[in-house]
């Protein structure tokens, strides 16, 4: 599933400003030459506090321990001045509480006037379905096992958490699922390929 | 801190999401092969898919449980970042352990939500080095669920008034939610 807005955000945010252009950052995060073709495509001359151009970044973000931020606020950055497009223009959404202190960090010689608007929200189209099925679970004379871990795709805190239960004989307390092969490498790269088409 | 000196896009990233921690030494899977690892789970009569027993209801499997663990889709990670895998056990009332970012749970207590510290220990939450953290939250999984069930089961019955508080902010998160960017909207365009 793409995680997305909730309609209810992205119905607010539409009534509040002219998004010139919505950009998801899980469709460039891989390629940054998309997003410089669509900030390209509806660049303008000028532009009003109103207009903006709305990337959300609801899906997690690429980290590396030689930067001070992500890789994402540094390139979204680099090519809104490589374009000269003013950074009041961006409209960021994200699930990241906090980001705003990256923008702060790559724009600490720029203008305070000319900063880009950061919407923080906990919750997605992924997080939070309309309804859940709202079983009463608070009977517990079913309850067969002391703990459930749904691991899913491979990733290293995954697998260290899968191998810490199995060495400790955990997986008779605990029903354990998970999707990862013992190439743990080959996982790694296929989640990565999978996420990436 | 001269990032803007250059203005060509970064194009290369970390090997995986949030990156590895090379002092954590579970980093391979204990089984030499596949096949050995899906035996290992058949053997006990358990399908490697699908959650460890025998379901009988997909749809209903928490109520089998007495808390999840919830390994998040980040853990080395510079902000907490609260996914579908923890609300899931919110809106379905079961006690939760979160193998996650740092201030996790500080992170929901803010939210309104409240944890379940008086039968968890929950310090782990708060250690800022990764691989104590990792180490201190496999400690709390191990204290917990490795005792008699019926012991685990008189902890979740203590906790009801939790369960039940946190089922109704999840209720209402949503609402919530929208509210709080309709405010930092209105904040930004002065209305």
């Amino acid at each position: 599933m793409k995680i997305e807005i909730r309609p209810e955000h992205h119905k607010i945010i539409k009534e509040k400003f002219n998004v010139v252009a919505e950009i998801d950052a899980r469709d460039f995060d891989r390629d940054y030459s998309i997003l410089e073709s669509l900030l390209l495509k509806h660049k303008r001359e000028s532009y009003t506090i109103y207009d903006k151009f709305l990337i959300s970044a609801m899906d997690i973000n690429y980290y590396d321990d030689l930067l001070p931020c992500s890789i994402l606020v540094i390139n979204m950055i680099r090519i809104f001045e490589r374009l000269d497009i003013p950074f009041f223009t961006l409209l960021f959404i994200t699930t990241h509480n906090g980001i705003e202190k990256e923008f702060e960090i790559v724009l600490k010689d720029h203008p305070k006037d000319d900063r880009p608007v950061v919407l923080y929200t906990m919750i997605s189209n992924a997080n939070t379905p309309q309804t859940y099925d709202w079983i009463d679970y608070l009977e517990t004379d079913t309850i067969e096992r002391a703990g459930m871990c749904l691991m899913h795709m491979a990733k290293s805190h995954r697998v260290a958490l899968y191998n810490y239960l199995i060495e400790n004989n955990l997986d008779k307390q605990i029903a354990i699922s998970q999707h990862f092969s013992n190439n743990y490498k080959q996982d790694i790269m296929d989640n990565y390929n999978e996420l990436s088409t | 801190m001269n990032y803007l000196l250059n203005t060509s896009p970064i194009t290369t990233h970390n090997e995986q999401f949030g990156g590895t921690n090379p002092n954590i030494k579970f980093d391979k899977p204990t089984s030499n092969t596949k096949d050995e690892l899906i035996e290992r789970i058949d053997n006990k009569k358990q399908s490697k898919s699908l959650f460890g027993f025998e379901i009988k209801n997909k749809i209903d499997f928490y109520k089998y449980i007495a808390v999840d663990i919830v390994s998040e889709s980040v853990f080395k990670y510079p902000y907490n970042y609260i996914t579908e895998k923890t609300l899931k056990p919110l809106a379905h009332g079961r006690p939760f352990i979160i193998v996650g970012p740092v201030d996790s749970l500080k992170a929901l207590n803010n939210y309104g939500f409240r944890t379940f510290s008086s039968i968890i220990d929950e310090t782990y939450d708060s250690i800022k080095d990764d691989e104590q953290r990792f180490f201190a939250v496999c400690n709390t999984i191990k204290k917990f669920v490795d005792r008699p069930l019926v012991q685990v089961v008189d902890d979740v019955n203590s906790v009801k008034s939790t369960i039940l508080h946190n089922q109704n902010i999840m209720r209402n998160l949503i609402q919530v939610e929208t509210t709080s960017i309709l405010k930092q909207i209105n904040s930004y365009i002065g209305e």
